[in-house]
C-alpha cells in the first residue's frame, strides 16, 4: 500500500507528512530548549554572583559565523535541487557537513580548554601564606565570587591534568600542586605552589564549578547533540539516501527541505546561546 | 511556514545579532579603549551589511522558485 501525502500536501493541513512531522518535532524541541533558557534566566537572576566573559569570544564568534554560513549553504543546496542541479546540491550539502564538523571540533577545543582550567579556593591559612610569600599576589589572587567569602586563584595546573578535584588529589595522596595563575588582562604569572591542606575547594571549569558552568554545559552540550543529529541525517541524505533522487526526485527534495528546517532551528538556538555566554 | 520565509527569518535574526555585536563591541571600546573591540565591532557591522545584501539577493532569487 502506498503511503499518501509523502509528496503532495494534505488538503486539511496544507503540508505533506514529513513537513508536518518536522514542525511537530520542532515544537517539542522549542519546549526543551525553552525550559533550559528559562533555567538560565532563573539561575542568573537568582545568583549573588554571575561570572561574565569566561568564554573565548574569538572561538564563539568563529562558531557563529560557521553556523550562519552553514544555514546559507544548506538552503543553497535545497535551491539547487529545486532547479534540478543535483551536482550543485552535493557540493553545498558537503560544505554544510564540513561546517557542522568544524563547529563541533571548535566546541571540542573549547571544552578541553575548560577541563584543564582550574579555580582553587583557598583556606584562610592558605591566603595568608600566599600573601606573605608572593608580594605581587594582587595580580592573580581573586576576590570572592562564586564561593562567598573565599579568595581564589584561577589558572592551569602543571601537566595540564583533566577534571581534577580537591577530593581526587587527597585520594591520590598528593601533598602539593603547582598552579600557573591567570593574570588580569591575559597571560600567566610565575608558578605558585599550593599545599593541598590549604585548598578549601578545587575544580576545573566543569559543571561542578558553578551554576554558570552547569547551565553552560547543559545548553551547549544539548545543542552539540543536535548538531551531531543533523550531521547524521544530512550525511545519510548526502550519501546512501541520495539514490532516491533517481526514482522519486520530489520526495527526495521534500526530505532535504525537512533537514534544512531542522538545521535552521539548530542554528537559531545557537544565535541565542552565543550572546548569553560569550558576551554578557 | 515555507522554507524561504524561515530562511529570511533566520538571516534577519543573524543580521540583528551582528548589529547587536557591533553595538556591544563599540560600547566596550569606548569604555576601555581596547582597539581589538573596535576591530570586532567593525567586523560585525560589515558582516551585518553582507547579510543584509544576501537576504535581498535571496528574496529576489526565490521569487522564481516554487
Amino acid at each position: 500500500m502506498e503511503i499518501p501525502y509523502t509528496v503532495t500536501p494534505r488538503r486539511e493541513t496544507g503540508l505533506y507528512n514529513g513537513k508536518l512531522g518536522i514542525w511537530m518535532f520542532l515544537a517539542s524541541e522549542v519546549m526543551l530548549f525553552g525550559a533550559l533558557f528559562s533555567s538560565y534566566a532563573a539561575l542568573r537572576t537568582g545568583a549573588d554572583f554571575w561570572p561574565t566573559r569566561m568564554m573565548s569570544l574569538a572561538m564563539g564568534t568563529m562558531n557563529t559565523a560557521i553556523l550562519i554560513s552553514s544555514s546559507i549553504l544548506v538552503v543553497m543546496g535545497w535551491t539547487a535541487l529545486k532547479l534540478k542541479q543535483f551536482e550543485k546540491f552535493k557540493l553545498y550539502q558537503g560544505l554544510t557537513l564540513l561546517c557542522a564538523i568544524v563547529f563541533l571540533c571548535i566546541k571540542g577545543i573549547e571544552y578541553r580548554q575548560k577541563f584543564i582550567h582550574y579555580e582553587v579556593w583557598l583556606t584562610d591559612q592558605g591566603v595568608s601564606r600566599l600573601m606573605e610569600q608572593h608580594p605581587h599576589h594582587e595580580q592573580w589572587l581573586k576576590s570572592p565570587g562564586v564561593f562567598p567569602g573565599r579568595l581564589s586563584v584561577t589558572g592551569h595546573l602543571e601537566g595540564n591534568p583533566w577534571l581534577l578535584t580537591h577530593k581526587k588529589l587527597k585520594a591520590k595522596g598528593v601533598q602539593e600542586i603547582t598552579l600557573y595563575p591567570d593574570v588580569a588582562g591575559g597571560g600567566h604569572a610565575e608558578p605558585v605552589k599550593i599545599s593541598v591542606n590549604e585548598i578549601f575547594r578545587m575544580t576545573a571549569y566543569a559543571p561542578a564549578h558553578s551554576s554558570y558552568f552547569a547551565i553552560y554545559y547543559a545548553l551547549t552540550g544539548l545543542h552539540a547533540l543536535h548538531v551531531i543529529g543533523g550531521i547524521i541525517v544530512m550525511s545519510y541524505l548526502w550519501g546512501p539516501g541520495r539514490r532516491m533522487w533517481l526514482t522519486e526526485p520530489e520526495r527526495f527534495t521534500n526530505r532535504i527541505e525537512c533537514s534544512v528546517v531542522y538545521w535552521h532551528f539548530v542554528d537559531f538556538v545557537w544565535l541565542i546561546v552565543f550572546p548569553l555566554f560569550y558576551l554578557f | 511556514m515555507p522554507l524561504k520565509f524561515l530562511h529570511i527569518f533566520f538571516i534577519t535574526a543573524a543580521f540583528l545579532l551582528t548589529l547587536g555585536l557591533a553595538a556591544w563591541a563599540f560600547h566596550i571600546y569606548l569604555k576601555t579603549g581596547e582597539t581589538s573591540f573596535a576591530v570586532y565591532g567593525g567586523g560585525s557591522a560589515v558582516s551585518g551589511i553582507v547579510l543584509f545584501g544576501y537576504v535581498i539577493y535571496f528574496w529576489r532569487k526565490m521569487k522564481g522558485i516554487q
